[in-house]
């Protein structure tokens, strides 16, 4: 009965889910965290730390973490890394010097054995600016094929206008609702 | 979008001593082991540090390049060997990285390239090239009106507002004796008649061109004034054969090539009428409709991309606090 009633609720009442937001420096995540939840464009200085905000998307609570993407924070990121259900990695599209260097982070990412169960979601984002990779680009940039055991998605994104976020938002709910955590 | 805003706590920052100590986080959150070549990555990196700190102690880069109200930036753009504060980094990074490269002093590790960018740079060079042709009575956006303050260093760094005309070339001669570093916009050195003055040359550290703009059309004539103007003015893909390979090119869209400081001269491409050229037209005198004069702004002033007169005019009036109503009409 009980399981009943908690299969019931997990279908019909609000879920919790706990996002990481990742990427490299400028990528934009801190832009994307406040595009979902206010709406709207902030003017951002880069992030030292973290922002955490709650954006509630298809009758998910989704927590959403935004960690600072300096080479020198990154490595904190794993402090984050527990009961974490999806990661959304941002890469800078128009960033081609450094696409190896998100690749190499995004797959240490991967490695990490407390993330294994987490669904990836990838932003190419800044589409709006000129000489940005596609989607395909990115893929192909971050190795994303060599992916074979979780469920993962990318979309292009413009957090500036706004573009490819609620996209993703909509993908990672609806993986999210088949899973149980 | 169905997004719903929930009341939560804003920014939260790291403390080199106790990162383990966020606050909000579980229990289970606590700080792990965290094994980056067997040190805190937060540590001081020795001998970049310590050059780092060098260049930092200098006068000029003890305060921010843009607001120049915050001391010790701690935030440099490579792209332009500029030292920022915080919130001017943030609007440098907001240009994209075709434009403006940021890195962190003191979180980030610099490559060998970016290095040399701030080393080669500075604040003061880099003030007296981009702030070249800032009006005497301008006021510098204070750091709250960030407003004020992203049109200031768009007009500064992309439209390239306050920059003479006079360092867009480089005399072969002169090229030689100067240290190149990167990519240089080879197709420069033509040599002309004119020579600038000494004041020119102390005000134009830079000769610098654009590189990564795939839109740009294959101006490469190397005789042609109006095509080395435009190479300055707007970004070029063009990368010549002769093109060599250096550490900078990995620090961004501008190339930054030094002049030596030994007062050397510097010549204006042939066709350039040598009189403006050598006189330094900047300020009043080149934009006159800028300040109050009335003469036709050109239909496009700074780019041959898509930065018409009139934009820049707009950001420009909005940077010297003037309105934009007030614009002669063409």
């Amino acid at each position: 009965m009980g399981f009943v009633l908690s299969k019931l609720l997990s279908l019909f009442g609000e879920r919790e889910a706990r996002i990481l937001v990742l990427g490299l420096d400028n990528a934009g995540k801190t832009t994307i965290l406040y595009r979902l939840q206010v709406g709207e464009v902030v003017s951002t200085i880069p992030t030292i730390g973290f922002n955490v905000e709650t954006v509630t998307y298809k009758n998910i609570k989704f927590q959403v973490w935004d960690l600072g993407g300096q080479t020198s924070i990154r490595p904190y990121w794993r402090c984050y890394f527990p009961n974490t259900q999806a990661v959304i990695y941002v890469v800078d599209s128009t960033d081609h010097e450094r696409l190896a260097t998100t690749k190499q982070e995004f797959h240490s990412i991967l490695e990490e054995d407390e993330l294994k169960d987490a669904v990836l979601l990838v932003y190419a984002n800044k589409q709006d600016l000129p000489g940005a990779l596609s989607e395909t680009e990115v893929a192909e940039g971050l190795g994303l094929h060599t992916i074979k055991t979780r469920q993962y998605a990318i979309f292009k994104t413009s957090a500036i206008k706004g573009e490819g976020l609620f996209e993703g938002l909509e993908w990672l709910s609806g993986v999210l609702k088949t899973k149980t955590w | 979008m169905m997004a719903q805003t929930t009341a939560a706590p804003g920014g939260y920052y790291f403390s080199h001593a106790s990162v383990a100590a966020f606050t909000g986080l579980p229990k289970a959150h606590s700080m792990p082991a965290v094994n980056v070549n067997q040190q805190d990555p937060l540590s001081p990196r020795s001998a970049q540090c310590t050059e780092i700190e060098q260049l930092t102690a200098e006068p000029a880069n003890r305060r921010c390049a843009d607001c120049t109200a915050a001391t010790s930036p701690p935030w440099a753009s490579v792209s332009f060997g500029v030292f920022l504060c915080i919130g001017c980094a943030g609007i440098h990074r907001s240009l994209g990285v075709h434009v403006s490269k940021v890195r962190s002093l003191t979180l980030d590790h610099l490559t060998e390239g970016e290095l040399s960018a701030l080393r080669r740079g500075g604040n003061e060079k880099g003030n007296a090239f981009f702030e070249a042709c800032l009006p005497e009575d301008f006021q510098r956006p204070v750091p709250t009106d960030r407003t004020r303050l992203v049109t200031f260093i768009r007009a500064k760094y992309v439209s390239k507002a306050f920059v003479t005309r006079n360092t867009r070339t480089l005399t072969p001669g002169h090229a030689r004796r100067s240290e190149r570093v990167g990519d240089g916009d080879n197709s420069s050195t033509e040599g002309g008649s004119g020579r600038v003055s000494a004041r020119d040359a102390k005000i134009t550290p830079f000769a610098f061109s654009w590189d990564g703009d795939e839109t740009a059309s294959s101006a490469s004539n190397d005789d042609d004034a109006s095509a080395t103007d435009k190479k300055m003015a707007a970004p070029s893909a063009h990368r010549t054969p002769q093109r060599t390979s250096t550490p900078f090119a990995e620090s961004g869209g501008v190339l930054l090539t030094m002049l030596a400081s030994d007062g050397a001269t510097l010549e204006p491409p042939r066709g350039e009428p040598s009189p403006s050229w050598s006189r330094g037209q900047c300020g009043e005198t080149k934009y006159p409709y800028l300040f109050g004069g009335g003469a036709k702004p050109p239909d496009v002033l700074f780019s041959r991309q898509g930065l018409c007169g009139v934009d820049v005019l707009s950001t420009l009036y909005h940077c010297i606090g003037m309105e934009v109503e007030s614009h002669p009409k063409a």
